[in-house]
């Protein structure tokens, strides 16, 4: 927001007033809250001098370390407070790996030569490596390079005789040399001497040598100059500064324990920037909708039921009423088990009971579907192809009256699997068992489910046909989202499914097809993607509400 | 559900009146169908029918019949029900036709000319009825003739395949029986239903002339209908006596409605006979305490028999109770609640006022899923995202990528394709193939898996179990068996379940480094680092490491006697 007012204030500073004027009072109050203890260094060198400054000038005048004006800078050209410019590139002078050790381990010259003053015995070039654990290849240069300066000769046998006890200037000159860079870390070559820079560019290391003591370096020269805002921010600097605490950016453990939190101030953050997205631990989105819809049943009222995934056609199909020929029995549209292929024993009396009421009606007073019940096929085990099991199921286990029951249960079907099609799917289903039931009470429970489950406001009944419920009604419901649709199915058991179950009381029977609704809410077209693999997408799924 | 193509025009000149389409899909209700879309260039409309057990509805004449009757409250008149077949209208069945295709009935239809309308609705019908009552003709079959060729009476009797020969519709060449099976489109299609028969059926003219070979195709000669035909000849035969008379009925009744004088016919078997079409008179009785209670409101007797009369019904009162007849072109009324659903949708099921139910009921959910919800929530809340897959799986993917012996399962019979033919017995393979195609989502990956398995059982009535497992694997660089341990350890330590590890050898794990997870002395899962070379099966080039539980509720409420 900060630089939205700065912008706004960019665009309108021709049109003056008061509204203005506060806007950029709060800006640069803003802008001066929010700057970091480093960068107030910075600005504060500005302060006395002319508005534009070399970086070694800041360096020297703020007495930070490189890393640490490096990063103020970049803070501040952020910031807009400064521009830089480049003028020209300056040789920067630093220590290679070796130049690090021979300022803490002394040169090796130096180090042959006060060894050799000190020893008593004989000793000859090969020694050296091992005594002062010199590289052998380092050894050579040097010996002859102390040859040359005269501080040693070589005897015969190879024995070293030191020719003066006290080590030339050359060598004090270098240790120094190389002294002062390690302790800067890195110097400009302007700030050597004539005879500092001569030693150091023959002692520095060339491109593509592994020796060498210093390292040289080009870096490009900056000059950084005061923008207008810049100007005017440092210009109510010390003012605001005076009022300014110590600054702190992260709590500590330690000043909430000595109290000196009470004497800093907590430096502003930028809240708006957005920090990574975390990869939570979370519930799948499909599921949490079904979750949704199971509370929301278990809140009407409605117990849950399960079952099995391997069903027989007994309790799938023949105790609901559908006969044995029904076009949606063959094996294009369920799937069965290969081995083995019956269940046991169906369980009686429900096994006679539903042959008898399927041949002539039973004791139903129905006229049956007329056909001779075949009990061998009724035993044939296939994957559960609808939830109405269940409720079979249910009915036959001695239920509650009044009763209300629902499954969410996994169904199958010998479908191609494509973009509304899947091999597995959820079907919500469930009966209400009473008395008192009837067709009304059915459409209001339907409306209950509207306003409850897709939360619709408008309704409407239409005529519909299932095996095993007459009257049978399909419920159609004015979605938010998707304007009218078919919510579920409903209708009253025949009495052909219940009293052969043993159930005297009336029974609804529903079913509700909410993929489209979880479809929506989650914001997919295909049904394969609930049941995605695919990690990215289901991470960044976003939770529903 | 069967769906339906028709001329909108045909469907106005049936109805009698102007229907427009927005109306028809309001009104639509009335024969259980809806509207599904009209094809501007042909004029021709898709109506989808919602009942099953009512074939009379499956064409233009049904829809406009119901809708007629309905709406514009005209009752249909088929006279020829009480007609009586003259002379030479009779069908002989052989005996030998009884074990093989017992049951035939026909009809003659004059006064009329075969036009666009007629012929489609006729081909429709003729569909529909075969494939989907039909079942695919085997429960009856239709063929229609061109009638002014045909010699009456007719015969319909078995032939050896090799005995007879005529020429097939579409061929001009005669055939013999079993050459037609082989090399006619739809004796390879049909061929099945009479292949197991010595003899086939053939319908014949007086004259020895071929109709048909029910029901497998008609001849080429007398069973050609055409735009222009004066007279058609109608012959069913099927497997059970009620179907092929219902259907008859409605051959015979769509055809009386675009004008045609129908001809019964007698059908004499051996030992007995009957007429076609004939009116079956379905009777069903109400009681009107029955439908009130149903319905849940008061009726008055006389708008209970308005209302059932615009369905088609012939509805006469004794004392309190309705006699409700069904027009002789449905067989749907099985039991009392038929009528009572066809009352209410003469009326409008939007006539009826809601009411709530007002029984006090407590819900609750499965205790598995009240179980598995917690260990879902433990498991969440310790980082794993959580995943929902499909029951069915590969083998390939539960024993040979798995390094597993090939062990038993429940296999589906029928399957679409061999990636899903078998149910899963375990959650694991598939989070590792979840794993393989999340090779470049970035790391660590924690993810998890609630969800029903199925186990053989032989000794089950349903010779198998479904149960509930919970799977969870880790995998990033460092992802190891003290890693995964530590979830299932702190899982089991929030659920107050004590466990043991009980060193294991599982060719997925590595050996040394996977454990039967035990409880209460029961073996309740497994638990290691996968084994390289089953991550190179899948092609996952991250350590993982994994645990399987089964949720067993008694765990929770067990004896303490670990």
């Amino acid at each position: 927001m900060v630089l939205i007012c700065y912008n706004v204030l960019k665009n309108r500073k021709a049109g003056g007033g008061t509204v203005i004027r506060t806007v950029i009072f709060n800006v640069k109050t803003d802008i001066i809250a929010s700057l970091h203890p480093l960068e107030i260094e910075v600005l504060n060198t500005f302060k006395t001098e002319k508005a534009s400054l070399f970086w070694s000038v800041i360096l020297e005048k703020t007495g930070l370390k490189e890393s640490q004006l490096r990063t103020a800078i970049e803070w501040l050209l952020h910031k807009n407070l400064i521009i830089s410019e480049s003028t020209g590139v300056e040789e920067i002078i630093s220590l290679t790996k070796t130049g690090k050790s021979y300022a803490t381990l002394g040169i090796p010259e130096k180090r042959i030569v006060q060894f050799l003053s000190s020893s008593e015995k004989d000793v000859t070039m090969g020694d050296l490596p091992a005594i002062l654990s010199l590289e052998k290849d380092e050894v050579g240069p040097v010996i002859g390079f102390l040859k040359k300066h005269k501080d040693l000769s070589v005897e015969a046998g190879g024995v070293l005789k030191l020719l003066s006890s006290n080590s030339s200037s050359y060598i004090e000159n270098k240790q120094s040399l190389v002294d002062k860079v390690a302790k800067e870390e890195s110097l400009m070559m302007k700030e050597l001497s004539m005879e500092e820079g001569d030693m150091v560019r023959s002692l520095y290391r060339k491109r593509g040598t592994e020796q060498g003591v210093f390292r040289i370096e080009g870096r490009p020269i900056f000059l950084y100059h005061l923008t207008e805002e810049g100007k005017s921010v440092v210009a109510d600097l010390v003012e605001s500064l005076k009022y300014r605490k110590t600054e702190v950016s992260q709590i500590t453990s330690d000043i909430l324990k000595d109290g000196k939190w009470k004497d800093v101030t907590f430096r502003k953050y930028n809240i708006k920037l957005n920090p990574p997205k975390l990869n939570i631990g979370k519930k799948h989105p499909y599921r949490q909708f079904l979750d949704w819809v199971r509370i929301k049943f278990i809140s009407l009222g409605f117990k849950e039921m399960k079952g099995s995934i391997v069903e027989n056609e007994f309790w799938n199909m023949d105790a609901l009423f559908m006969p044995q020929f029904h076009s949606a029995r063959n094996i294009h549209d369920v799937y069965y088990i290969k081995k083995p292929e019956y269940s046991r024993e169906i369980e009686e009396p429900y096994l006679s009971n539903v042959a008898f009421c399927h041949e002539h009606g039973g004791n139903t007073g129905s006229a049956g579907w007329r056909y001779k019940f075949d009990r061998e096929k009724t035993k044939r085990l296939i994957l559960r192809s609808q939830g109405t099991v269940l409720s079979a199921r249910t009915l036959a286990a001695d239920p509650e009256i009044p009763g209300k029951y629902f499954a969410i249960a996994r169904c199958f079907r010998y479908e191609q699997i494509d973009a509304t099609h899947g091999t597995d799917f959820f079907q919500i289903e469930g009966i209400v068992l009473d008395e008192t039931i009837n067709f009304r009470k059915l459409l209001g429970l339907l409306n209950l489910f509207a306003i409850e489950i897709a939360r619709a406001k408008k309704t409407k009944f239409t005529p519909a046909y299932f095996p095993f419920t007459e009257p049978s009604v399909e419920l159609q419901v004015e979605h938010p989202d998707l304007g009218w649709i078919e919510l579920g199915g409903a209708g009253i058991f025949r009495p052909e499914v219940t009293l052969p179950l043993g159930i005297k009381v009336p029974v609804i029977a529903w079913g509700l097809g909410i993929d489209r609704m979880a479809m929506v809410s989650l914001g997919i077209s295909d049904i394969r993607q609930l049941f995605t693999h695919d990690l990215d997408f289901i991470r960044n799924a976003k939770a529903v509400i | 559900m069967p769906t339906i193509t028709c001329y909108h025009r045909d469907l106005e000149i049936l109805y009698t009146e102007k229907l427009s389409l927005q109306k028809l899909s309001e009104v639509l209700e009335k024969a259980k169908a809806e509207f599904k879309g009209y094809d501007e260039k042909t004029g021709e409309i898709k109506i989808e029918i919602v009942d099953t057990n009512r074939p009379d509805l499956w064409s233009a004449e049904g829809i406009a019949r119901q809708l007629r009757e309905s709406l514009l409250h005209k009752k249909s008149s088929y006279p020829f029900f009480s007609a009586t077949p003259s002379g030479k209208d009779i069908i002989i069945v052989d005996k030998n036709m009884a074990d093989i295709r017992p049951y035939i009935g026909g009809f003659f239809a004059s006064n009329i000319e075969v036009d666009e309308f007629l012929l489609t609705g006729l081909i429709q019908i003729q569909e529909k009825l075969t494939e989907n009552y039909g079942r695919s003709r085997e429960l009856i079959a239709i063929g229609v003739h061109d009638a002014s060729k045909i010699e009456f009476p007719l015969s319909y009797k078995g032939f050896s395949p090799k005995e007879i020969s005529f020429s097939p519709l579409g061929f001009t060449e005669e055939m013999d029986l079993s050459e037609i099976l082989e090399r006619h489109p739809k004796g390879q299609e049909y061929g099945r239903l009479v292949k197991n028969f010595s003899l086939y059926p053939v319908l014949q003219d007086a004259a020895n002339k071929v109709l048909s070979f029910p029901p497998v195709i008609n001849s080429n000669d007398l069973g050609r209908v055409v735009v222009g035909n004066k007279a058609l000849f109608v012959d069913i035969t099927g497997t059970s006596l009620e179907s092929v008379i219902l259907c008859v009925n409605i051959m015979a009744c769509n055809l009386s409605d675009r004008g045609a004088h129908i001809r019964p016919f007698m059908v004499e078997y051996p030992s007995s006979r009957h007429m076609t079409p004939q009116n079956l008179k379905q009777i069903v009785t109400l009681e009107q305490e029955y439908l009130e209670k149903i319905l849940g409101e008061k009726v008055d007797p006389a708008s209970i028999m308005e209302y059932l009369s615009f369905m088609g019904f012939s509805v006469s009162k004794e004392e309190n109770k309705l006699i409700c007849e069904s027009p002789p072109y449905r067989r749907d009324c099985l039991h009392s609640v038929d009528l009572i659903e066809d009352f209410a949708i003469s009326r409008g099921y939007n006539t009826f006022s809601p009411e709530m139910p007002e029984k006090y009921t407590v819900g609750s959910m499965s205790p598995i899923i009240e179980f598995a919800d917690t260990l879902r929530m433990l498991m969440t809340g310790m980082g794993f995202q959580e995943f929902i897959t499909y029951i069915l799986t590969g083998k390939d993917k539960l024993f040979d990528k798995m390094n597993r012996p090939e062990g038993d399962v429940v296999e589906v019979a029928n399957v679409m394709s061999d990636t899903y033919s078998v149910l899963r017995p375990t959650l694991l393979p598939v989070l590792l193939e979840i794993e393989s195609k999340n090779l470049r989502v970035e790391f660590p990956h924690k993810i998890v898996e609630e969800g029903e398995v199925v186990i053989p059982a032989p000794k089950e009535i349903l010779r198998s179990k479904t149960l509930h497992n919970l799977s969870a694997i880790v995998s990033h660089s460092g992802a190891n068996f003290s890693e995964i341990h530590s979830y299932l350890h702190s899982l089991m330590f929030y659920l107050n379940i004590p466990y043991k590890l009980e060193e294991t050898s599982d060719p997925a794990f590595i050996d040394g480094r996977a454990g039967k997870i035990i409880s209460f002395n029961r073996e309740v899962g497994i638990i290691g680092e996968i084994y390289p070379g089953v991550l190179e099966n899948w092609g996952i080039m991250m350590p993982v490491a994994a645990f399987e539980l089964t949720l067993d509720y008694n765990l929770v409420r067990s004896e303490k006697d670990f």
